[in-house]
This record gives structure tokens, sequence and C-alpha cells, in this order.
């Protein structure tokens, strides 16, 4: 009989699925941008991702560099785009391959992408997804 | 080609009215600039300093590989040497752009 006296009261658990229904609300606004991109994690060709406002504010950073790094990194990015535009030229995406990385940066409706693959990642078809992310309009 | 201390844009040679050396202009102009533009990164993601760039553009693809001399003389120590290829827009394979200078 003393059993039933210890049995957790009902609102205990209503209360838990509340906050469980809570916690599935907040949506990362780049939710979508990560699973789009999970396969080149997957493989392991992606080493991280950042994504910078138009601002260069870092919004997300999944990269090896500190935000400081990601925001200096893309003040480059978007100087060269400014210049571009300037010069009557539009620039879609800059590749940049270093010793041990390659860069894809993307102008993207969320903003500045900055995406970081290993030197011996499948460059074709990380290519080819990250395209197909909504470009900046 | 040595990297030259330019703040011009590509398009300030490439606008020249020599006909001729329009295309080599604009090719020379847009392989400084970018390597100028981008030469910071190397010491934010610690790279010696060889890069090969793409711009994908709206009209065309440039390529720009910048090479760090191996030369003899210690004067040349640190200096680097840049190559530039114009392709045609919409590239199929990104890797195509990477070693179109290679």
């Amino acid at each position: 009989m003393s059993d039933k006296t210890e049995e957790p009261p009902a609102i205990s658990a209503s209360s838990s699925k509340s906050a469980d229904a809570e916690e599935k609300e907040v949506v990362s606004p780049y939710e979508g941008i990560s699973k789009h991109i999970q396969p080149l994690y997957d493989s392991g060709d992606l080493l991280g991702f950042a994504i910078c406002s138009e601002e260069n504010e870092v919004l997300l950073n999944e990269t090896f560099l500190n935000r400081e790094g990601v925001s200096k990194a893309t003040d480059y990015f978007i100087a060269n785009y400014e210049e571009m535009e300037a010069s009557e030229r539009s620039v879609k995406r800059v590749i940049i391959e270093m010793d041990d990385i390659i860069i894809i940066h993307y102008r993207m409706k969320e903003g500045h992408g900055m995406f970081i693959f290993a030197s011996d990642a499948d460059i074709d078809v990380a290519g080819k997804l990250i395209a197909e992310l909504d470009p900046k309009e | 080609m040595n990297v030259e201390d330019t703040t011009t844009s590509p398009e300030e040679e490439f606008n020249q009215d020599e006909p001729e050396g329009m295309y080599s202009g604009f090719v020379g102009a847009n392989a400084g600039y970018f390597a100028q533009t981008f030469a910071p990164l190397n010491e934010i993601f610690s790279n010696d300093g060889a890069m090969k760039i793409v711009s994908d553009e709206d009209d065309y693809v440039v390529v720009v590989a910048v090479r760090l001399l191996e030369g003899e003389d210690e004067d040349e120590e640190g200096e680097v040497d840049v190559d530039c290829a114009i392709l045609e827009a919409n590239q199929k394979h990104l890797s195509s752009c990477l070693v179109a200078l290679d």
C-alpha cells in the first residue's frame, strides 16, 4: 500500500512532456543546411562550416577556428565580393585550396557560408551539394 | 610572374585600349589581385603560402595558382610566383578547375 503513495504525481509527468515539446520547438534556423550537408560530414570530407551575416556577424561556427578567426577570414571574402561587384563582376562562390584544406565560400540566402574540407575530399560532390543550397538573392 | 604590390582592380587593366594585350592584361591583373586579396588567409589557416583560388563567376571562372618560389637565391626566399587562367563559365567539375594550372 505504501508503494502507491510513492508513485510520481501525474502532474510531474505532464510537465515533463511539456518541457520536451518546448525543446522540440527550438529549431536552429540552420538545421536545413546542417541536414543537407550531413553526408559530407559522414564521408569525412567536411571538417566544419560557419555562417556569417552580411554584416559579418558569426551566426554559426562548427569549424576549428574560433569566432574571431571565422570573422577575420570572412572579411576577406566579403571584401572580394564587394570589389568584384564594383567591377560589375558577379561571384557565385570562391574555392581556395591550401596545403591541408579546401575552402568553399558560398553566398547563401542565410548568409556567407564557409565550408572547410579535407584536402583529399571529393570536391566535385561537395561543390554540387553546396550549390544546391539557396543562393543569395 | 611575381606578385606586384598593386591596389588596382582587375578591370582597370582589362579596360586598357590595347586589344592584343587585353587578355593577357586581364589575366595578369587577376592573378595579382586574387593573390593579394587572399594572402592574409595564410596566417589564419596556418598555410605555407601556396594556394589555388577559384573564382566562380557568372561570366567565367578565374583560376589563380600562387606558388612559393624555390629559388637558389636567398633574396627570393618568401617570394611567390602567380599563374592565372580564365575558364568558361559553369564548369561541371570543381576538381578540373583546381588542376587547370598544373
